[in-house]
C-alpha cells in the first residue's frame, strides 16, 4: 500500500528534489497509443491477416426458443470454397464468465435461447462464400414456449430456459436486510415511494468483435480477439477445448472500445480456435454490426420500487428498495449484476438501515450483462430521481439535502463497504458554483430547468470473479544495459488509456521518458496475469502493481549507481533520465549507466509487481459484491430547454465533476468525463435495447426491434451540448499516487441529472429512462388537466424475495456477519454464487 | 449482402427494358434500397443504375418555376440560392431529413419512392398487406411510430420528409414512362393504401421520376415546417407540419401539410381555414389536430405533438412574415 503523495503546493518549498516529486504522473501528456491510433497503425482483430486464413460464419437461431430437431449441411457441403463446419456436439462442455452461471455453449447442443443463439459454424476460404453457405444451412426448430419480460418469467416457470436457478425462471433470488429497516421507518417524519424504470441498453463500441485463430502443432492455439478479459477467455477456453491452459495462448488486441461488451468469453472465439484446430489453418470471424446486438450483455432492463424514510430536515432514516432485473437467455454476469443494483446506494449519504431486495430473470432476449456502471446506473437513477422528489417536498435544495448526510471518509456503511476517500462534497460544490445553482436552480423561466444528481463507482472490484489467492494484477519490467524498460502486463487496453497510466507510473518511478518504455500487453504466453479491463479496476490495481515493480527496479538499479556514485542509495533521486544525489544533483549519471551498473553487479535485472486488494470488512453471503479498494464520486449538473407543446428537450450544458483520487493524466480524465456524458446522454434521452413480439400465429418469438445502427438511437456530435469538467482529487490511500476510477463514474449522474431537470424545467416527472419527448408532452398533458404530471411504470408486481438475510449495522455493533443464516435459508449448490461467497465465508 | 448485378443505362429506353428483365431495381443513391438490400427486405438479381442516364442532375429555374432533376442530391437543392429565396420551405424540410452525409449522397428522385419505415415491412419475417399478404401487423402490435390518419388497411407512414412540402406548392412530378413523358400533381403522386397497398407513389412498372417542378404561383407569401422526432440530431419524423401563408400573393390562400401521422401526406384544409389571422387562431387551429384520427395503442401522443407543432408553425410563419 502507498501513501498518497503531497501535493505540489508543498513540494515547491522544498529545496532539494525527492522522489516524491511528480514530473509526469499529473501532466496531460500524450498517450503512448496515440499515434499509433489516428494514424491507423494500431491493429486490431479485424486487421489481422495470416498465411492460408480463412474465414468463419455462424448460423444463429432465427427463433428464440426451441428444441433443435435436426441440423442439415448438405446443402452447404456442396457450396463453393466451403470447407468445414462445427455444431453443438463438439463441444460439449458448458462455459461462462462466472463460476456460478457456466450455462453456456459454443454453440447450441440441444436448444437455442433467443433470436441469435449461435448453431453451426462454418468456415470457407473467403467471408463471402462462408456467408452464402450459412444462408443454406437448414435447421428444423421445434419451438417452446417464450418468455418476453420479468412478470412472463414470474408468471410461467415452466419450461424453463435453463435447467438451474433459484426457482421456475427466476436465475437469482435475494433479499438482504441491514440493520432494523423498519425501526428506521418508525423514527422518519415522512416516508416517500417511488416505482421506476431503466430500460436496457447496449455498448455501442466502435470496433464489430472480431477474433483469429492460429494452430501451432496439433494441440497448440492462439488466439487474438478483441476481448476486455484475455484471462477469462483463456479459462474458457481450456475448459471447453479440454487443451491444457499452458497450450493455449490469448492475445487481446487492442480493443476499439468495450463498455463491458467484450467482457464475456465468447461463443465465436471458442468457435473460432476449434475450427483452427480442426482445419489447421488461421480462422477468422468478424462480426457483423447485427450480431453485435445479439451477443450484447449490456445494461439490463430494470423495474425498481424505492421506498425512503425521512426526517423533517432531509435525514435519511431508512430504505427499502426492490430491484427485477431482466436477464436475457443466459448468465453472463447476472448474478453480480443483481447484487449490483442495490450494493452501492449506501456509499453516498449515510443510510443508516437499508434493505435491499432483488430478482434477476431469464428471458428469451439476448443476454444482459455489465455496461459501464454494471448495474448500478439503475438504481442510482431511481435514487437521485427519489431524492430530488423528496427534496422539492420537503422544500429543501437539492444540492443541500446531499451535503447534509454524505457518507464519511474512511468510514463503513450500513451494508458494511469500507469508504476511502469521499470527495463527493467537493464534486457538489463545483457543480453548483459552475452552473450557478443558488441563483438559477427553481428560478429559470418556464421552460428552462437545472438538475443536479450525483454517483459514485468502484475502482474494481474487490475480489475475482473466480476465487483463489493469487494477485489480480501483475507486472513484470525487464531492464538492460540500453536503458530501455520492458513492461509485461496482462491489462488489456480498449480505449480507456490503460497502456499510458502503467507506462506512466513506470517511467514517473524510473524518472524516465515514457518513450524509453516498451509495452507488452494482454498476451495470456507472455504477461503477468491481469483479470481485465472491467469494472474500473486496471488504473488502482495494475497501477499499483506497476508501481511495486518499478519502486523495486528502482532500488536495485539505485544500489547500482549508489556504488559507482559513492553515496547511499537511499538519497538517490531518479529523475528526468538521470540518477543523481538529492542533496548535490552534480553527483549523477544518466539512467543507462545507472543501469549498467546495476546490471554488471547483479546481472540481468527483472522485477516483479502485483497487487491484491485489501479485505473486506464484511462477512455476510452476498458480501462479496460491492466492496473495491477505492470509490470514485461525481456529480453533474445539467441544463435543459423543454418545448412544452411538443415535449421535445435539449440539454443545453452539463457541469460534471469527478474526484478521481489523483489524475495520472489529466487530459485522459477528461476524455473519460465526456465519454461518460455522451453515453450518459444517450442511456436518459434515447437508447434502448427493445425486442418486439411477434403475434401469437407467428410463433410469439421475439425479435429485435432493431439491431442496426440506422435505427438503434444513439446521441451524434451534434446531440452533444458543451461539458464543462473538474477534475477533484481527494487522493485514496489505495491508489496508486492517491489515483481512482474515472471510466464508469461519470456515467451515473447523467441520466438522473437530466430528469430532475426536465423537472425543474416543466415541473413534470419522467420515472424511466430513456426519456422520449412524447413521455414528456403526455405528463405536461396530464398535468394541464390536472392529473398527476408524471409518466413512468405504475406499480412494482408482487414478489416473494423469502426471507431477508438479517446483517446487523456497524452502527449497531454488528460484526459483518449475518445472524439469521438458518431461517434465510442458505440456498446453496446452483444458482448462488458460491464461490464468491465463500470468499467472505471465510471469515464465519 | 446478397451479390446483385449492375446496369448501367445510356438511355431512358433502355433503363426501362432493364428493370423490366427479371427481378430488378432501380438505383439512384441507393441510401434506402442498399440498407433493404442488407436487411433482406429486397433482394434484387440486378439493378439498374439511374445516374448514367444524362440530363436528370440539374436545377432549372424559369418563369413557371423551378425544375429538379429526380437525380440532383438533397445537399444541393437545400443550398441552391434559388431554391433557397423562392422556396424556402422546401430546403428547411430537406435539412431535416437524415443526416448532411446521407444529404450528400441521397437524391430527390430517391427521397420521394424510397419505402416505409415501418418494422414489420422492414422484417424478412413478415408478410403484409403491404407486400403481397394481407394484414396488417402494425395495427394490433408495435406502432408507436405509425400513422394516427388513414391508418385502417395499412399504418405505415410516408417516409418522404419532402412529400409533404411538396403537396403544399402543388409541386409537379414528372414521370419517365414506356409511353413517353407524363405529370402529375404531387397530390395524385403520394397514393394511400386504398388506391393500392403496394405503393406509395403512383408510379406504374418501368417508370421513374425525372424531375419535379415547384410551381412559382404557389411561392408563399410566408411558411414554416415543424418537425418531431426522438433524437434531434437525425430521425424520421413523428409528426410534421408544413404551413404555407398566402400563396402566389393571394391572401388566405394558405396550405397545412401533415406528415408522418398517414400514408400519404395529409392536407388539411379544415386547419387552413382556422388560420384566418384572428386572435384566437392558434387554439382554434390546433384544437381540431387530432379531427379524424384513430391512433392505435402506442400513438395517441402524436395528437397532442401535432396540436404543439401546427401552434408553433403559425407562430413562426407569422413571425416571419412580421419579421
Amino acid at each position: 500500500m502507498h501513501e498518497p503523495r503531497e501535493s505540489n503546493d508543498k513540494k515547491a518549498e522544498r529545496k532539494s528534489p525527492s522522489n516524491d516529486d511528480l514530473n509526469l504522473v499529473g501532466t496531460p501528456f500524450r498517450r503512448v497509443d496515440g499515434r499509433a491510433k489516428v494514424t491507423g497503425q494500431t491493429r486490431f482483430a479485424d486487421d489481422l491477416t495470416f498465411p492460408r486464413m480463412v474465414h468463419m460464419k455462424l448460423v444463429r437461431s432465427t427463433v428464440p426458443h426451441a428444441r433443435i430437431v435436426s441440423i442439415d449441411t448438405s446443402a452447404a457441403e456442396k457450396m463453393p470454397g466451403v470447407l468445414g463446419f462445427l455444431t453443438g456436439e463438439s463441444m460439449p462442455h458448458p462455459f461462462g464468465i462466472l463460476p456460478v452461471s457456466q450455462d453456456e455453449h459454443a454453440l447450441c447442443v440441444d436448444k437455442v435461447r433467443f433470436v441469435g443463439d449461435p448453431v453451426v459454424a462454418i468456415a470457407a476460404i473467403t467471408e463471402e462464400q462462408a456467408y452464402e453457405a450459412s444462408l443454406v444451412v437448414k435447421v428444423e426448430y421445434e419451438s417452446l414456449e417464450t418468455i418476453s419480460n420479468v412478470e412472463e418469467a414470474i408468471s410461467t416457470p415452466e419450461p424453463r430456459i435453463h435447467e438451474y436457478g433459484d426457482e421456475g425462471n427466476l436465475h437469482k433470488k435475494l433479499s438482504m436486510q441491514f440493520g432494523d429497516t423498519d425501526a428506521g421507518f418508525e423514527e422518519a417524519d415522512e416516508i416517500f415511494e417511488d416505482v421506476m424504470y431503466f430500460e436496457g441498453n447496449t455498448h455501442l463500441p466502435m470496433e464489430q468483435h472480431a477474433t483469429v485463430a492460429l494452430t501451432e502443432e496439433t494441440d497448440r492455439v492462439t488466439v487474438y480477439s478483441s476481448t476486455q478479459t484475455p484471462h477469462y477467455l483463456h479459462r474458457s477456453l481450456t475448459k471447453v477445448l479440454e487443451i491444457p491452459a499452458a497450450r493455449i495462448r490469448v492475445i487481446a488486441c487492442p480493443n476499439g472500445g468495450g463498455f463491458g461488451g467484450k467482457s464475456d468469453p465468447f461463443n465465436h472465439e471458442i468457435c473460432a480456435a476449434k475450427m483452427s484446430l480442426k482445419l489447421g489453418r488461421p480462422v477468422k470471424i468478424s462480426l457483423s454490426r447485427e450480431e453485435v446486438f445479439y451477443c450484447h450483455r449490456g445494461r439490463h432492463p430494470v423495474l425498481m420500487k424505492i421506498k425512503t424514510g425521512v426526517k423533517k430536515d432531509g435525514t435519511l432514516t431508512s430504505q427499502h428498495l426492490q430491484t427485477a432485473l431482466d436477464g436475457g437467455a443466459y448468465g453472463s454476469y447476472g448474478v453480480a449484476s443483481t447484487y449490483y443494483t442495490g450494493a452501492l446506494q449506501t456509499v453516498t449519504y449515510n443510510l443508516p438501515k437499508y434493505r435491499f431486495d432483488s430478482i434477476r430473470a431469464f428471458t428469451n432476449k439476448a443476454p444482459c450483462g455489465p455496461k459501464r456502471g454494471h448495474g448500478t446506473p439503475q438504481p442510482r437513477f431511481a435514487y437521485e430521481v427519489h431524492l430530488d422528489k423528496i427534496a422539492h417536498k420537503l422544500g429543501i435544495d437539492p444540492a443541500e439535502i446531499r451535503m447534509q448526510q454524505l457518507v464519511d471518509p474512511e468510514s463503513v456503511t450500513s451494508n458494511w463497504l469500507k469508504v476511502g476517500s469521499m470527495g463527493l462534497g467537493k464534486c457538489i460544490e463545483a457543480v453548483v458554483e459552475g452552473s450557478g445553482w443558488k441563483e438559477r436552480h427553481g428560478n429559470l423561466p418556464d421552460g428552462h430547468g437545472l438538475g443536479l444528481a450525483c454517483g459514485s463507482y468502484l475502482s474494481g472490484a474487490g475480489l475475482p470473479i473466480y476465487w483463489n489467492h493469487m494477485p489480480q494484477s501483475g507486472v513484470q519490467l525487464q531492464l538492460d544495459r540500453s536503458g530501455g524498460v520492458a513492461l509485461f502486463c496482462g491489462e488489456t487496453e480498449i480505449g480507456q488509456g490503460s497502456d499510458s497510466v502503467i507506462a506512466a507510473i513506470t517511467a514517473e518511478v524510473l524518472g524516465i521518458d515514457l518513450k524509453d518504455i516498451r509495452l507488452c500487453v494482454a498476451d495470456t504466453d507472455l504477461t503477468p496475469v491481469d483479470l481485465g479491463s472491467y469494472s474500473s479496476r486496471v488504473t488502482l490495481m495494475a497501477g499499483n502493481a506497476a508501481l511495486q515493480a518499478a519502486e523495486r527496479a528502482r532500488d536495485l538499479v539505485a544500489k547500482g549507481a549508489a556504488e559507482e556514485l559513492k553515496v547511499p542509495a537511499k538519497e538517490l533521486v531518479f529523475a528526468e533520465g538521470r540518477v543523481f544525489h538529492g542533496e548535490n544533483p552534480d553527483t549523477s549519471m544518466s539512467w543507462q549507466d545507472a543501469v549498467i551498473a546495476a546490471e554488471s553487479r547483479f546481472g540481468t535485472l527483472g522485477t516483479t509487481g502485483s497487487y491484491v486488494p485489501p479485505r473486506s470488512p464484511g462477512r455476510y453471503r452476498g458480501a462479496g459484491v460491492g466492496p473495491s479498494p477505492a470509490y470514485s464520486y461525481s456529480a453533474a449538473v445539467v441544463e435543459t430547454r423543454v418545448d412544452r407543446e411538443t415535449g421535445i428537450y435539449r440539454v443545453e450544458h452539463v457541469w460534471m465533476a469527478h474526484d478521481v483520487g489523483k489524475c495520472i493524466n489529466p487530459a485522459m480524465v477528461m476524455g473519460q468525463i465526456e465519454g461518460s456524458v455522451y453515453m450518459g446522454l444517450g442511456e436518459a434521452m434515447m437508447e434502448e435495447q427493445v425486442y418486439r413480439r411477434l403475434p401469437k400465429k407467428r410463433s410469439n418469438a421475439l425479435v429485435h426491434k432493431h439491431p442496426s445502427l440506422l435505427e438503434y438511437k444513439s446521441p451524434t456530435f451534434a446531440d452533444m451540448p458543451p461539458v464543462t469538467s473538474y477534475i477533484i482529487e481527494d487522493p485514496d490511500p489505495n491508489g496508486p499516487f492517491g489515483a481512482k476510477e474515472v471510466g464508469q463514474g461519470p456515467l451515473l449522474p447523467m441520466m438522473p441529472a437530466v430528469a430532475n431537470s426536465i423537472f425543474d424545467a416543466v415541473g413534470v416527472r419522467v420515472d424511466q429512462v430513456p426519456i422520449a419527448p412524447h413521455m414528456v408532452r403526455q405528463a405536461i398533458e396530464a398535468k394541464d388537466k390536472g392529473k398527476e404530471g408524471r409518466f413512468g411504470p405504475k406499480s412494482f408486481p408482487e414478489i416473494d424475495f423469502g426471507t431477508p438475510l438479517r446483517v446487523p449495522t456497524p452502527e449497531e455493533g454488528g460484526d459483518g456477519k449475518a445472524v439469521n443464516i438458518d431461517e434465510a435459508g442458505v440456498r446453496d449448490g446452483t444458482g448462488t454464487m458460491t464461490e464468491r461467497t465463500d470468499a467472505v465465508k471465510g471469515g464465519e | 449482402m446478397r451479390p446483385f448485378k449492375v446496369i448501367r443505362p445510356t438511355n431512358e429506353k433502355e433503363a426501362m427494358e432493364q428493370v423490366s428483365k427479371g427481378n430488378a431495381s432501380y438505383l439512384a443513391a441507393g441510401t434506402d434500397l442498399l440498407n433493404r438490400i442488407k436487411e433482406h427486405v429486397a433482394s434484387p438479381d440486378s439493378v439498374v443504375d439511374l445516374k448514367s442516364l444524362p440530363g436528370m442532375n440539374t436545377i432549372e429555374v424559369t418563369d413557371q418555376g423551378i425544375w429538379i432533376g429526380a437525380l440532383v442530391r438533397l445537399s444541393a437543392v437545400s443550398s441552391h440560392t434559388d431554391v433557397l429565396s423562392r422556396f424556402p420551405a422546401v430546403c428547411e424540410t430537406i435539412i431535416h431529413a437524415a443526416t448532411p452525409q446521407i444529404r450528400n449522397m441521397a437524391t430527390v428522385g430517391g427521397n420521394l419512392c424510397q419505402k416505409p419505415r415501418c418494422w414489420y415491412l422492414r422484417h424478412e419475417g413478415y408478410s403484409c398487406v403491404k407486400n403481397g399478404g394481407t394484414g396488417c401487423w402494425a395495427r394490433d402490435g408495435e406502432n408507436e411510430f405509425h400513422g394516427i390518419f388513414d391508418n385502417q388497411i395499412c399504418s405505415a407512414t410516408q417516409p418522404s420528409n419532402l412529400a409533404p412540402v411538396l403537396v403544399a406548392h402543388e409541386a409537379v412530378i414528372e414521370i419517365a414512362s414506356k409511353d413517353g413523358v407524363r405529370e402529375l400533381t404531387a397530390d395524385q403522386f403520394f397514393i394511400g393504401p386504398s388506391s393500392d397497398p403496394l405503393r406509395e407513389v403512383s408510379l406504374e412498372e418501368g417508370e421513374f421520376v425525372r424531375r419535379v417542378m415547384l410551381p412559382e404561383s404557389t411561392r408563399a407569401g410566408s411558411w414554416a415546417y415543424e418537425e418531431a422526432r426522438e433524437k434531434q440530431s437525425f430521425d424520421w419524423a413523428q409528426a410534421s407540419v408544413t404551413l404555407l401563408l398566402d400563396r402566389g400573393g393571394r391572401k388566405g390562400d394558405h396550405r397545412v401539410v401533415l406528415g408522418a401521422v398517414s400514408p400519404a401526406p395529409l392536407r388539411r384544409s379544415d386547419i387552413e381555414k382556422k388560420i384566418d389571422g384572428s386572435d384566437d387562431e392558434i387554439a382554434e387551429a390546433s384544437g381540431i389536430a387530432g379531427a379524424g384520427a384513430t391512433p392505435l395503442s402506442e400513438n395517441g401522443y402524436k395528437i397532442p405533438m401535432l396540436k404543439g407543432l401546427i401552434g408553433k408553425a403559425i407562430r413562426s410563419a407569422r413571425s416571419r412574415k412580421e419579421g
